[in-house]
């Protein structure tokens, strides 16, 4: 009878617990989930905005911090809707205000004619969604924490220029640089991160205490068109309309960013209506997403530059030749065509006909395998009974890596191996995850002669190859270094006349296209959806929530 | 019984110490690291990583990194996790209770069904019922759960409609009636599994037990089939199926962990997958040692089990 009464016990247990499990997380909202009052403080609740929109995020934002690191594609799309900063960069990569009246310049005399002083006006109807205004304290703490050592900022650019920070009134500031900025408004005032957080939250914080605030997975405090509802780990994340936002009255009441962290998952939500946006789709599934009733398919140009770069440790790589003919052994409008369905622009050097620093008189290198092989022999490499050219007893001989479990790097990859067969060129693959890639292999210079991956330019392009090409740059994993490269970065950075600068980058161009520190590939076109809504715009130099305020379901 | 129970957990304190000393050595042995995904910032410098990694504390030496991590798990705290900057133990917490939800109730469906199919196939061996459900049984046990997975939300969710495409929820919160639809989908496809070859063991559990002289005795007293069956054959057979079910209910977290990232389930599973891509470390640690502590749970818990199954077992 007890042993009986035990396995009743034991069973009842089982049971209680799998009950409890849906109680518990019924229960969520107590333990996991973050929220505010939306009611509290919505005295603009006679807003005629309504339903929801829901967004597909393949990953979860790591926070809702705009300063804090690190700086993830989703974490700005969520952050734009809740943040703006001083500036923004609309699609046709110009400046316009948000939090700020007028971008300054120097013809307006919002620039110092020396190029040093910024004086910045806010705007007076500004405020925070706690109806504070947004003052010129808010931008001077956020000028302080970025600086702190003790905060993981998302990132110094610009601010690390700032020689002094002087508040005039609560409307206006202005900001001292050491030198010349010619990209400062771009890098430290118009980003969505860093952007800019509210004095009433961290004024008085301890800057080592900034990393792990509650704030920054709870924001009860921002400036967007939207403010933060709440957020359920794994699950999504629900803004709705700010009743204090004073730029265009948002279409749609709320928005419910859902993370669905596949992307085949992505695209069954997407043909069951169950999301409204999704993207970054992948090219492979364009048909399929064409055919799904009352979406529509957003094909954008993008500034970006896939690309394979060249490890300037190996000998045989510093030879320009051995380059050229690589770059000419490649049919990289075939991988255009075939991987990527027609969607991408080749590359003459890595700058996009998009970035106003691309040269406009540099072609493409052709697809010219004839011509690669003769270089080679001009270049003293003699055809070997293997069918590879050798020099010195060696085959010419390379390592390609790139990230894994990317379909359609790993399919060029096979292409490219083909194509170099061809021409009398060795090719090894080796590919690793995108964490070892960029956290140890490229950074350790070793064991791979080309990388393939893909760099994205912000409004101001030249920071990008600045930071992969020269040898004070994070990225330089080729260890290139170009003294007469080095020098018009350096040059370009400080130059305010923006007639030189095109110059100068045009210049940066010319020697990129000759020399190939890295073999230019093609720049991919972005593939996004909306279905069942309108006022959705890609925004190729910023992240596509910039106008989710009109954003309206169908 | 307290006493063995008492032993047992002592015996786990060096078997969990010694998991998250590997565990951590490994862990920083693995390419890659924290500050991968840094490096590629807008205007980062060397400078700036080392002090981030500074700030992370990932400039000590191992050994004190471990001890000051050994010395703070043991107060229950695991560290602040890189990426969110809030506390790891509070973001696995976090996530149980939808892995609960999840894992319990495929636990259950599988033991239910994995009885039934295995009693079945046992007492009509070698018929066509046999026959389908081993093919069934195996069909299971071959299916990747990442395919089946996409195949039926393929089919009931963006065909028939008939199921949501993932979540815990609905959009703004859900009914316990709202979050059971939910959880239909997911559920079946972790069970799947653990049905197919559970329902294996049963049925030769079974078959052995069917075979046994008490089992002949019941018969040649007049009992009736199905009292032979679920009375006498069934509580023999229990005893291994029992040790190899509660096992697996433990492992079943290893299952959910593709199960979760397809139905876009909210759960421990993929917070453990995101936290390896991103080496989150004290993310990592936290659901190691949490998920050590919960199979030794289930080891101690299927020993006690098997006494109340098998009285003749002491375990002293």
């Amino acid at each position: 009878m007890g042993r009986k009464l035990s396995i009743r016990m034991s069973l009842a247990a089982v049971v209680t617990l799998a009950v409890a499990g849906f109680v518990a997380v019924d229960n969520a909202g107590v333990l996991g989930k973050t929220s505010v009052d939306v009611n509290k403080s919505a005295i603009g609740a006679a807003s005629v905005t309504t339903g929801t929109i829901v967004d597909g995020l393949e990953e979860e934002p790591a926070n809702l911090n705009p300063i804090l690191s690190p700086s993830e594609t989703f974490s700005e799309i969520v952050d734009m809707s809740l943040y703006r900063n001083l500036f923004m960069v609309n699609p046709k990569n110009q400046l316009v205000p948000q939090m700020a009246t007028v971008v300054p310049t120097v013809k307006n005399g919002g620039i110092s004619k020396d190029g040093l002083v910024y004086t910045i006006h806010l705007d007076p109807k500004a405020k925070w969604s706690n109806g504070q205004p947004v003052t010129s304290k808010d931008v001077q703490i956020t000028y302080e924490l970025i600086m702190s050592p003790e905060v993981n900022a998302v990132s110094k650019l610009g601010w690390d220029d700032v020689k002094s920070f002087q508040i005039v009134n609560d409307k206006e500031f202005k900001i001292t640089l050491k030198e010349p900025d010619a990209a400062f408004v771009q890098d430290a005032l118009a980003s969505v991160m860093p952007g800019i957080i509210p004095y009433s939250v961290f004024g008085k914080m301890n800057p080592k205490d900034v990393n792990t605030a509650k704030f920054n997975s709870d924001p009860t405090v921002t400036n967007g068109p939207y403010k933060f509802v709440s957020w359920t780990p794994g699950a999504d994340i629900e803004v709705t309309a700010n009743p204090y936002w004073d730029g265009p009255k948002p279409k749609t009441k709320n928005i419910d960013f859902k993370i669905i962290p596949d992307q085949n998952t992505l695209l069954t939500n997407a043909k069951s209506h169950s999301i409204n946006v999704w993207y970054f789709d992948p090219v492979q599934d364009l048909d399929q997403i064409k055919a799904i009733s009352g979406a529509t398919v957003h094909v954008t140009k993008m500034p970006v530059f896939e690309m394979a770069v060249v490890n300037f440790k190996d000998p045989v790589m510093k030879d320009v030749k051995v380059r050229q003919a690589m770059e000419m052994a490649i049919d990289r409008q075939a991988i255009v065509q075939q991987l990527y369905k027609g969607n991408g622009v080749l590359l003459a050097a890595d700058q996009s006909s998009m970035a106003w620093s691309s040269n406009p008189k540099l072609k493409p290198y052709p697809y010219d395998p004839a011509q690669a092989k003769q270089l080679l022999t001009q270049d003293g490499w003699k055809m070997g009974s293997d069918g590879y050219f050798q020099k010195n007893g060696k085959d010419l001989s390379i390592t390609y890596i790139t990230t894994s479990g990317n379909s359609t790097r790993e399919a060029t990859e096979r292409l490219i191996m083909f194509w170099f067969k061809q021409v009398g060129i060795k090719m090894t693959i080796k590919n690793y995850p995108a964490n070892e890639y960029f956290g140890s292999i490229l950074p350790s210079g070793k064991g791979w002669d080309l990388a393939e991956f893909q760099d994205q330019d912000s409004s101001d392009p030249p920071a990008g190859p600045q930071e992969l090409f020269t040898p004070t740059g994070s990225a330089d994993y080729g260890s290139y270094n170009n003294p007469t490269v080095n020098k018009l970065f350096a040059e370009q950075a400080v130059e305010t006349n923006a007639a030189k600068r095109t110059q100068m980058m045009q210049q940066i161009e010319t020697i990129f296209h000759d020399d190939l520190p890295a073999l230019w590939y093609y720049a991919p076109e972005e593939i996004d959806t909306s279905i069942n809504m309108t006022g959705y715009v890609p925004n190729p130099w910023d992240v596509d929530t910039w106008n989710c305020y009109d954003w309206a379901l169908k | 019984m307290s006493r063995f129970i008492l032993r047992r957990v002592l015996q786990s304190i060096p078997v969990l110490f010694g998991i998250s000393l590997l565990l951590f050595f490994m862990m920083h042995a693995m390419p890659g690291g924290p500050l991968a995904m840094y490096s590629h910032q807008p205007g980062m410098t060397k400078a700036l990583l080392n002090q981030l990694k500074e700030n992370m504390g990932l400039d000590k030496p191992l050994w004190v990194q471990y001890g000051h991590w050994l010395l703070n798990a043991v107060q229950g705290n695991f560290g602040y996790s890189y990426n969110y900057g809030v506390p790891a133990l509070h973001m696995v917490l976090q996530r149980l209770p939808a892995t609960l939800e999840l894992m319990l109730s495929s636990f259950i469906l599988a033991v239910v069904l994995s009885f039934v199919i295995g009693v079945i196939s046992s007492v009509r061996q070698y018929s066509f019922v046999d026959y389908s459900l081993t093919i069934l049984s195996y069909f299971g046990i071959a299916m990747p759960t990442f395919w089946l997975g996409l195949m039926v939300l393929v089919i009931f969710s963006a065909q028939l409609h008939w199921f949501p495409s993932g979540g815990l929820m609905s959009t703004g919160g859900g009914s316990l009636g709202d979050r059971i639809w939910h959880a239909v989908l997911p559920v079946s496809i972790l069970a799947i599994y653990q049905i197919a070859h559970e329902s294996r063991y049963v049925r030769a559990s079974m078959l052995d037990a069917l075979g046994e002289d008490y089992v002949r005795t019941a018969r040649a007293k007049g009992l009736s089939e199905a009292t032979v069956t679920w009375k006498h054959a069934l509580r023999n057979a229990l005893l291994p199926v029992s040790t190899v079910m509660i096992l697996d209910g433990a492992y079943l977290f290893g299952g959910a962990l593709i199960t979760e990232s397809i139905f876009s389930w909210p759960g421990m599973g993929r917070l453990f997958a995101q936290a390896i891509s991103q080496d989150d470390y004290p993310v990592i640690m936290c659901e190691i040692s949490l998920l050590s502590v919960i199979i030794i749970l289930a080891n101690i818990f299927s020993d006690v089990l098997y006494t109340v199954l098998d009285p003749r077992v002491r375990l002293s």
